[in-house]
């Protein structure tokens, strides 16, 4: 080997040297990246995929002349509560009859806040999103009113408000012209507490709504899916909901 | 946020056209008690019970960058305790306006100043206008103080936010 040779490559291997340390400062760069997003939600606070909230519904317990948790939602959420087909219906009671058998069931349905969800896939302006704990609610400052996700909710779950609204909840701003459905109160989550129809149906109801974080093995609706067979209406669709039926299987 | 980033940039020139029109109205108007007019020219403003979370003459002129901002976390994020809500404005403004609300009659608090300076403001075909009176809470995830609190590592974006409002870059696309 010449003398240059040697020389290039002392050089060479220097300068390989140099740029790991360049590369070591850039790698600790992209770690504070990482860094600056955990840091924006805070130690507690809002974490991807920490929680999962979700809802059991016991069919067993659930009576066909109860109405309770649709009335509690239309009044936390200031809806009309008519039935009208311009009316926003946020939760509605359904009842099925097994035609073979003549079993009849009653149960609520409502948004089941798909972890696949169908709406936020097409919506058009990104007003169609999914929460950081699995909450599917609409931005209203981005809906532009197209109603695509009306149509893409195998659940009928959207509903669009086709006329002036007035004395709304301060904590559920909610007005013409865009798509909106059940968030899970998720002003009232924000704040501690649990969803206003879980509530009246184990007040007034007949305690069939079970309310809680499915991501938490602890908890009493992770521990009830868990133990017992439950049901996803049509599941085969796979857009995988957190709410979950029990006793019509 | 690009697509909010890209409407925040849509909005710049209207924004910008209201900031000088209310910076002329601030000019005049002095703090002349619990009503006060800028005479003949400007608007008048019902002064608010208590401290605002930002001087007067920067809310003249950053209040809407301010709203943008805080609605992200509010709506996306579920962040629920910042000062500078849309609810806590209503809060105290609407606290000693005549019919308890910050938007509907001529001389209530978003509606003296946005007719006098021709903004059309939908906020109000959504929210509420009049306070709903309770002090609001944090959800025990984010402990007693909320995500903003002491000892919470939250800061970061909410400083970055608040120093691009001031500097008047909206903070949503700062980040990249």
């Amino acid at each position: 080997m010449s003398e240059v040779n040697k020389e290039r490559r002392q050089l060479l291997g220097a300068g390989a040297a140099v740029a790991s340390l360049v590369v070591a400062p850039g790698v600790f760069l992209v770690t504070a990246g990482k860094g600056r997003a955990d840091e924006e939600a805070g130690e507690a606070g809002p974490q991807w995929g920490k929680v999962r909230w979700g809802m059991l519904v016991d069919t067993a317990k659930c009576s066909s002349g109860c109405t309770q948790c649709v009335s509690a939602c239309d009044k936390e959420n200031h809806l009309s509560g008519e039935t009208l087909p311009t009316s926003s219906q946020w939760i509605r009671k359904m009842e099925l009859t097994d035609r073979e058998t003549g079993k009849s069931y009653s149960l609520p349905m409502m948004c089941q806040h798909c972890d696949n969800a169908p709406c936020v896939d097409v919506c058009p302006t990104g007003a169609s999103f999914k929460r950081w704990d699995g909450i599917v609610s609409v931005d209203r400052h981005l809906c532009i009113g197209c109603r695509y996700c009306l149509m893409a909710c195998p659940y009928k779950a959207r509903s669009f408000v086709h006329h002036p609204v007035t004395d709304q909840n301060p904590d559920v701003p909610r007005g013409q012209g865009c798509a909106e459905s059940c968030d899970f109160c998720k002003h009232r989550i924000d704040e501690g507490q649990i969803p206003a129809c879980v509530e009246a149906c184990g007040s007034t109801g007949g305690g069939a709504l079970l309310f809680g974080d499915l991501n938490d093995p602890k908890s009493e609706i992770s521990q009830r899916v868990a133990t017992i067979a439950t049901l996803q209406v049509r599941a085969d669709l796979g857009t995988e909901p957190a709410v979950r039926y029990e006793g019509i299987l | 946020m690009s697509v909010l980033g890209r409407i925040a940039r849509c909005l710049r020139p209207r924004v910008l056209g209201f900031v000088a029109l209310m910076a002329a109205a601030g000019v005049c108007g002095a703090n002349q008690g619990a009503v006060y007019s800028s005479g003949n020219l400007g608007p008048t403003i019902l002064k608010a019970p208590g401290h605002c979370v930002r001087p007067t003459e920067w809310m003249r002129h950053n209040h809407m960058k301010l709203l943008l901002e805080e609605r992200t976390e509010w709506v996306r994020q579920g962040i629920r305790d910042r000062k500078d809500s849309l609810e806590n404005c209503v809060k105290c403004h609407a606290a000693d306006a005549p019919n308890g609300a910050v938007f509907g009659a001529k001389q209530d608090f978003c509606v003296s100043c946005h007719n006098y300076a021709a903004v059309k403001i939908t906020c109000f075909e959504c929210h509420s206008a009049k306070p709903k009176g309770k002090v609001p809470a944090f959800h025990p995830l984010y402990g007693p103080m909320g995500p903003h609190g002491e000892g919470a590592n939250a800061h970061g974006l909410a400083l970055m936010m608040r120093e691009s409002a001031s500097t008047g870059r909206l903070g949503l696309g700062a980040s990249k």
